[in-house]
């Protein structure tokens, strides 16, 4: 094997294992890296090493045949075992012939281990950017929410409803914008306490949240007042869950303790108008309207 | 002015499971030649090459029930024949003892193989294996590729070792232990 044998200060050069064996599988060159890593293998030198590496890999045996039917390199990545935990390495196979003319009759052979410390660098990385991302959807839910409530606040209100308005208002079926205000919240505060009347605000938030789509955008306002975005709907379809809405709150018992509390709501809607501004201006005045007129009702804005 | 939905369904958007399995194949090629670089990816590709040349070779040889090797020239047609399959449009430019000459004006991977060599790895490969299989020996030289911009693909097929200049070029050997025939 004349080849072979001037390759012997060749594969020495080299930092990774790199061994060279017969088409029958026979080791029949190495450097001090492949000896240092077959001795941590606790490799057998008189096994066939392709059968040893396929038991680890059971591709292994198609890469190395490859390499014997064509020249170039062929490249898989194996795992091996070192050390009581499994190492992955690149393997690079070769074909050796004797000539220009011949197939080869052996195979240089390459084990390159994989950078673990990059890889369990990248893990804590990963780790650390999940927390990070997880740590700003806390922030911005703070931002975004109600604590009390659960619903969304003011400022999310805006960044959404604004979002798309334009080619909103330009539909069909656009939408509306529904004011709602707890009728005499103060003297539920004054009468039953402060924690009384959160009470009833989560509760009419619940009301609210659970009578409107997963489209709308039920907000509080802020005090005792709520606002709810209906998107793609037209005003008649909508006053219908507007007045469920109504009615769920009127009808409903809210309990705080051994006290029963019954609250109404007034309602301002609006149909969509040029600018969400206006339409919030509109709104408010029609709530305005019911609340001047007697309470517990519906008010539509007429343009 | 009322604005009217957005019809998705019909907009004139190129995309079709033929079309999608492309642009996985060539993403995925050109993510491996990006990571691992080109000449790794070619390593990589060339395994999967070798699996689909010797399944289609065995392919060809059951559908015409042909047991022993195929001739030279029913190599170059089933080379050919297995491109225009897929949207190629490879010809035999000239066919000889020592080598088959193929061209093709139309990749099968369309305008998408611009610039990602490494899938004609698997051209190669699929041709090498074919041909070394039947005819013993081939060395696939890729003498001009759509990938590299050149226009088109010219293809030499060296069928005895003397005759192939390209050093760089693949070799491939009969696969004596195949189990096609």
């Amino acid at each position: 094997m004349p080849i072979i044998n001037s390759a012997d200060g060749i594969i020495e050069c080299f930092k990774e294992a790199i061994f060279i064996c017969t088409t029958a599988g026979e080791v029949v060159q190495s450097n001090s890296s492949a000896n240092s890593l077959f001795n941590t293998f606790q490799y057998d030198f008189s096994h066939n090493v392709v059968n040893w590496l396929t038991t680890h890999h059971q591709q292994f045996v198609e890469w190395f045949h490859i390499s014997t039917i064509q020249t170039g390199i062929v490249k898989g990545n194996i795992n091996l075992p070192v050390n009581n935990e499994f190492r992955r390495y690149t393997t690079h196979l070769c074909g050796i012939r004797e000539n220009a003319v011949t197939k080869p009759y052996a195979v240089l052979i390459r084990l390159e281990p994989k950078m673990r410390n990059m890889d369990f660098q990248f893990q804590d990385l990963k780790q650390h950017m999940q927390q990070v991302n997880q740590h700003l959807k806390v922030e911005y839910r703070h931002a975004h929410q109600d604590e009390l409530t659960g619903l969304y606040n003011r400022r999310h209100f805006y960044s959404v409803a604004s979002r798309g308005y334009n080619n909103l208002v330009n539909s069909t079926s656009a939408g509306c914008l529904v004011m709602l205000d707890i009728d005499n919240f103060k003297k539920i505060n004054d009468v039953h306490g402060h924690e009384a009347g959160d009470t009833v605000l989560a509760q009419v938030a619940a009301i609210l949240t659970n009578n409107s789509r997963n489209e709308d955008i039920p907000t509080r306002w802020g005090g005792e007042e709520f606002m709810l975005f209906l998107r793609n709907i037209n005003v008649t379809d909508a006053l219908i869950i507007i007045d469920r809405i109504r009615t769920s709150i009127a009808s409903n018992t809210f309990i705080y303790g051994s006290t029963d509390i019954y609250v109404t709501v007034s309602i301002g809607v609006c149909s969509l108008q040029q600018s969400l501004d206006e339409t919030i201006r509109c709104c408010d005045a029609a709530l305005y309207t019911a609340k001047r007129s007697g309470k517990n009702m519906v008010i539509v804005h007429q343009d | 002015m009322a604005a009217s939905k957005i019809q998705v369904e019909n907009l004139p958007v190129k995309h079709s499971k033929e079309v999608f399995l492309l642009q996985l194949v060539s993403q995925l090629s050109k993510t491996l030649e990006d990571v691992v670089g080109l000449e790794d990816a070619e390593g990589f590709i060339s395994l999967v090459g070798t699996r689909i040349g010797k399944l289609l070779n065995a392919d060809y040889h059951t559908a015409s029930c042909v047991n022993e090797s195929f001739d030279l020239e029913t190599v170059a047609r089933v080379l050919v024949d297995l491109k225009h399959r897929i949207d190629g449009n490879f010809k035999i430019d000239s066919l000889s003892p020592d080598k088959i000459v193929l061209l093709n004006s139309r990749c099968p991977f369309g305008d998408k193989v611009i610039g990602k060599p490494s899938l004609c790895m698997m051209t190669s490969n699929v041709f090498g294996r074919i041909t070394a299989d039947n005819l013993g020996y081939a060395k696939v030289e890729l003498d001009e590729t759509i990938a590299k911009s050149d226009g088109r693909c010219r293809i030499v097929i060296h069928l005895v070792y003397e005759q192939a200049e390209d050093n760089s070029a693949r070799e491939y050997f009969q696969d004596t232990t195949s189990d096609r025939q």
